[in-house]
């Protein structure tokens, strides 16, 4: 990979010293092992493993790491340590807390009685317990397959990275049959640690419900890499200054984004969504957004690869309304530039302008995570998302940012469902109507206050993780301070709350059983109520541009049921809840976000279970048809739309593959 | 007074071939074709064309065998063996008995079993490598499921019985394809024989049978056998990247990497080879070997077993198996034989996918003689002639090119054969054949007359799909044609020439 071995040459990447002492050692271990990441460096094809690079060895410390060396594989160590650190530490600067991966979900004997004791998840059967393993460090196996491939497993909560000798395109550059190492690849690394990010954010991100989900997966991690590429100011000037004349921002950023897709390849989504070579002219041009490819394309890839053509337009826009004026002076106002190279502090200011707006895009698209169900995305969603999170945090869109998202969702036809207008202000999600459950919004509210109160000291990983859960399930143990967890308060406090209905879209009511709802007799109900899981807890806290501090709080909650579509001879459909043959599981969520400050709910954002319309029109409880056929639709794939692969090994709805990243990077 | 009459004597063409009569055996998805050319009421040449049926047991082609043996009196003048796939070869695999009591006057390969031409025995030395770590890769595989190896790494996951099933699923398929592979066995000098040797074995070529191959291009006229009839070759190409294009698109990353075509270093570790460069990516002086180092400990940790990678490596044999299937498909020996009279033309593409298809456009030129003038034609005026089609690659999608192949097909009194059949076949070809699109457009074209080797009712709910529309005349008449071959072994048809 050339750009990257050029690349390398001309980066430092700076990573935060790693001071924590572990089993009696300061610092980075060997591997590189630290607190997020444990590099382990053994190849399975030939069974064996290299030795570890010690980074926190003075000699190594004193030259900023090793030497960039494709032969040495404690380079390539270094390599994937020092990426996915950069990463991960953007991210957390973005969201506002630190990273966690996905937790492990394991069965457990339960020794405990069903009944009686606080749980998080009442579904499980009474021998065995379900249970989610804190996992401190996402394992990097730089050298784990023989392929062009690489891929985050969350089984495992591991990335594997491949190697494979290679058909270079051009022999005057690179020896025939050379090996070549993805994971010397910034922007693999990238792309492969972010989709970890995300599992650990949304793990069920990873259920294939509709077509936009798993492009989804890569489409951010596509546009996390492809941002953070951009945000070294070094690899924008070589390009700025290499060119001569028309300084149009599209071709000159757009190309950059070109040999990105290039270089990551089929690992992403990316490819030539953005632009292409014009074989006439031989120059850049971008690709005219097509309105009909999001109705018509469902190949994950190309699907994703509309979503990152679409932030990046969006980033363009923005770049070019930045650097209007610069432009306008280095002209003279014709936007013709003289003859010649470009000035240097030219090409330094177009450079910085342009790397700080890939800070800013990134983090949009970072802190829209926050404002997304915890199912089933769409893209619609994710632009709601980021509408809605840029408006809560920056009051004063004076740069028209938000519009420059919106336009290039509206050009490649992504429309949320359920949106009157393409307006910012439609787009933002509405305050939630809790006229019928003021007060338990508000004591809620306080019990989260306690839970922030609780959490905000703590700064060690896995004791947030635990305070996390400890708050959602209760704490009863001797000599710890009592919780009831949020869990029970749901249970207990919205019981048969038809305005709690309404606003999440889930089930609170005793007629649970004909939806096809499992009850649970958690906590002592008797008879048992609606089961339900309270899937996350997160405090989030937020800067804005201005100082303003955003306080808030994010429940998210999650509710399967066991439903049939009925057809009658006329063709209309009707779903029912049912457990026997033909029954498929749907899953329905919602998140909610709760502002510490005011002691109010400010968004509600639901997948729902339920038609809510039904609902809120005449209190009627009926089960959501249109996610359910759009549901059973998408498991039951036509033949004509696969991939060969997807046709061979796919598994039909039949289950689930192996490993749905290995297998979506697989052409 | 001499009266002398002249009377114009025309050439009465009584020992031309006018007529054709195809047989398609059927016991399962498979090639097996009896031609038995005829002038008049005499049977000038008698030809096969493959004998296989995949997971095909000796049952099956015993009475195929027997019907030729009748028909023919077991003496086949010519024997066209197109590719190596187990569906199109292993008859003569598992019945060599049976045919040691055939004679066969010549038998046709492409070039690529050609064992003087260099270039095929590259390309044989490629496959033979690449065939041979999918070998090695899914016996692996198969020793993990038998042993339980995944039920034990999932046991503590919660849905770990999906997971299982994921994985065995998988391992199903990549076997599927392995399957087709026929030489897996090296030979004496440590290379894979062509199917020459293969052949020899099978007990099809003796000493006194002539064995021909052809290269696409060729052009084969006034043979003895096949008076009347010439015989273009299309193909398969001799161009290693026309043999590999498994799709249609078109890359356009110019700058970018791709695996390389040997894909030696998946082969080198999954067989073991320790022939240097290609198995070890790095020095010996980095290794750790003996030393101790707590990842290494963590690495082999029991409790962390859950998050070890021994195995994954293995799962890139399946796109490898995939791409493989695709390249062997290409070099199938796709032949059109003609008329000369009618120039009216039979189509026998076998597995020919979209490489090969394209490659016939490209270059090819043969120049006949049509009335009495000579002329130069190309793979189109070849695809409009044609008034008999045997449907590619069993119906798939990437078996009949479509702009390049049946959109040329212009005749009106098109034929079409399906050698398609559910009873036998692998699952995952289930989710690519029939074609609906491709048989709809083919039952258009030929107005019905499209054969089937399997139940006709069972392929035609496949093909009725909501994407196509076919016309009930049509309809009627390919349910008419095909019921009148129920029970029998074969269908059959008889093309004019």
């Amino acid at each position: 990979m050339n750009i990257d071995t050029a690349l390398i040459n001309n980066i430092t990447y700076k990573i935060p010293w790693e001071d924590e002492e572990k089993d009696g050692v300061k610092g980075l271990k060997p591997g590189p092992s630290g607190e997020y990441i444990e590099v382990i460096d053994y190849d399975p094809t030939i069974e064996k493993f290299y030795e570890p690079v010690n980074l926190s060895h003075p000699y190594i410390l004193a030259q900023d790491g090793l030497e960039p060396s494709g032969a040495n594989p404690q380079f390539h160590q270094q390599m994937v340590y020092a990426v996915a650190m950069t990463t991960i530490k953007n991210f957390e600067s973005a969201l506002g807390r630190p990273v966690l991966w996905s937790p492990r979900r394991v069965k457990v004997e339960n020794k405990e009685k069903a009944n009686g004791k606080a749980k998080g998840k009442t579904e499980a059967k009474p021998e065995t317990k379900i249970t989610d393993e804190y996992i401190p460090r996402l394992r990097i196996y730089p050298h784990a397959l023989r392929d062009a491939n690489a891929f985050y497993s969350p089984q495992k909560k591991a990335l594997l990275f491949g190697y494979f000798s290679a058909k270079p395109a051009d022999v005057t550059l690179q020896m025939p049959d050379n090996l070549t190492f993805t994971c010397l690849s910034h922007d693999i690394i990238a792309h492969e640690t972010t989709h970890a990010i995300l599992d650990g954010l949304y793990r069920k991100y990873v259920d294939d419900t509709n077509p936009d989900v798993l492009a989804f997966h890569e489409a951010f991690a596509d546009i996390v890499a492809l941002f953070q590429h951009f945000t070294f100011p070094d690899v924008l000037k070589n390009q700025i200054a290499a060119t001569r004349g028309d300084l149009t921002a599209q071709n000159l950023l757009g190309k950059l984004a070109q040999e990105f897709g290039i270089a990551i390849g089929s690992y992403g989504a990316l490819r030539d969504a953005i632009g292409e070579i014009d074989p006439e002219t031989n120059k850049w041009k971008p690709k005219v957004p097509d309105g009909e490819e999001y109705r018509n394309v469902t190949e994950p890839h190309e699907r994703g690869a509309i979503l990152v053509a679409a932030i990046f337009e969006a980033f363009l826009t923005i770049y070019k309304s930045r650097v209007a004026d610069l432009l306008r002076i280095a002209t003279n106002g014709s936007g013709i530039l003289a003859q010649g190279q470009l000035l240097p502090d030219l090409v330094s200011r177009l450079a910085s302008e342009a790397s700080k707006t890939a800070g800013h895009v990134l983090k949009m698209c970072i802190r829209a995570l926050d404002y997304c169900p915890p199912l089933d995305i769409t893209f619609g969603d994710f632009l709601r998302a980021i509408i809605t999170a840029d408006s809560d945090l920056i009051a004063d869109d004076n740069r028209d940012y938000r519009i420059a998202f919106i336009d290039a969702f509206r050009k490649r036809g992504i429309y949320p469902a359920g949106v009157k207008n393409l307006s910012p202000e439609s787009l933002c999600y509405p305050t939630p109507d809790t006229k019928e459950i003021g007060e338990q919004v508000k004591i809620l509210s306080t019990f989260l206050r306690e839970f922030r109160n609780d959490i905000t000291y703590i700064t060690n990983r896995e004791e947030i993780f635990n305070c996390n859960k400890r708050y959602i399930a209760g704490e009863f143990t001797e000599g710890k301070k009592k919780i009831f967890g949020l869990h029970r308060r749901l249970h207990v406090k919205f019981k048969n709350s038809i305005g709690f209905e309404k606003l999440t879209g889930l089930v609170f009511s005793d007629n649970y059983s004909q939806l096809g709802i499992r009850g649970s007799t958690a906590y002592g109900s008797n008879p048992p109520r609606p089961s339900f899981e309270v899937h996350s807890l997160h405090y989030a806290s937020r800067v804005g541009p201005d100082g303003n501090q955003n306080n808030q709080v994010i429940v998210t909650i999650i509710q399967r049921a066991s439903v049939k579509i009925q057809e009658d001879k006329k063709g209309n459909k009707k779903i029912i809840g049912d457990t026997g043959k033909d029954s498929f599981e749907m899953t329905g969520g919602c998140t909610l976000i709760f502002d510490l400050d005011t002691l109010e709910l400010n968004y509600a954002i639901s997948k729902p279970l339920l038609d809510v319309d039904i609902l809120r029109d005449k209190e009627i409880h009926q089960l959501n048809l249109g996610r359910a056929i759009q549901l059973y639709t998408h498991q039951h794939p036509s033949p004509f739309t696969m991939t060969a692969y997807q046709a061979y090994f796919g598994m039909n709805g039949k289950g689930r593959v192996a490993e749905p990243f290995a297998f979506l990077h697989t052409h | 007074m001499h009266f002398y009459i002249h009377i114009k004597l025309t050439k009465m063409p009584t020992s031309t071939i006018n007529k054709v009569n195809i047989r398609l055996y059927r016991a399962g998805t498979g090639d097996c074709f009896l031609l038995q050319f005829k002038a008049g009421n005499t049977v000038k040449c008698k030809m096969m064309i493959d004998c296989g049926c995949i997971q095909g047991a000796r049952g099956d082609f015993e009475p195929w065998l027997k019907d030729i043996k009748k028909e023919t009196g077991g003496k086949i003048d010519i024997l066209v063996v197109t590719h190596q796939h187990e569906d199109h070869i292993n008859g003569f695999k598992r019945c060599p008995d049976l045919f040691d009591k055939f004679t066969f006057k010549k038998v046709w390969f492409a070039w690529t079993e050609d064992e003087s031409d260099a270039f095929a025995n590259d390309l044989r030395q490629n496959h033979s490598k690449t065939s041979m770590a999918i070998q090695a890769a899914t016996t692996k595989l198969q020793g993990l499921v038998k042993n339980k190896f995944f039920n034990s790494l999932y046991k503590d996951e919660v849905g770990s019985e999906f997971m299982v099933k994921g994985q065995e699923h998988f391992v199903n398929v990549v076997s599927n394809l392995n399957s087709l592979n026929t030489n897996n066995v090296l030979g004496a000098n440590g290379k894979i024989p062509s199917m020459v040797t293969l052949f020899k074995d099978f007990k099809v070529i003796k000493p006194n049978t002539k064995v021909e191959f052809f290269n696409p291009g060729d052009l084969m006229k006034d043979l003895s056998e096949l008076p009347g009839m010439r015989i273009f070759v299309l193909g398969p190409p001799r161009d290693t990247d026309k043999l590999d294009i498994e799709s249609a698109k078109g890359e356009n990353f110019d700058k970018r990497e791709k695996p390389s075509k040997k894909d030696a270093a998946f082969a080198a570790a999954v067989l073991g080879n320790s022939d240097g460069t290609d198995l070890l990516p790095f020095e010996t002086i980095y290794e750790l070997n003996e030393k101790k180092s707590p990842l290494k400990d963590a690495y082999l940790d029991a409790k962390d077993k859950w998050r070890t990678i021994d195995t994954d490596w293995l799962l890139s044999s399946g796109s490898m198996a995939l791409r493989y299937e695709g390249s062997i498909n290409n070099t199938s020996l796709a032949l059109a034989f003609q008329f000369i009279g009618s120039e009216r033309v039979l189509l026998f593409p076998a597995d020919a996918e979209v490489g090969n298809w394209t490659s016939w456009h490209e270059g090819l030129s043969w120049t006949i003689k049509i009335n009495g003038v000579n002329k130069k034609v190309n793979a189109e005026y070849i695809l409009n002639n044609t008034v008999f089609y045997k449907i590619g690659h069993h119906c798939s999608q990437n078996g009949s090119a479509s702009r390049l192949g049946v959109n040329m097909m212009t005749s009106d009194d098109l034929t079409a054969m399906a050698p398609l059949n559910f009873k036998r076949i692998q699952p995952n070809w289930l989710n690519t054949m029939p074609n609906d699109i491709l048989c709809a457009t083919l039952i258009d074209k030929t107005k019905g007359k499209l054969y089937f080797s399997g139940n006709k009712d069972e392929l035609m709910k496949n093909i009725k799909t909501k994407r196509v529309t076919i016309k009930k005349s049509h309809e009627d008449v390919l349910n008419k044609l095909n019921d009148d071959f129920d029970g029998e072994i074969f269908v059959e048809c008889e093309i004019k020439g």
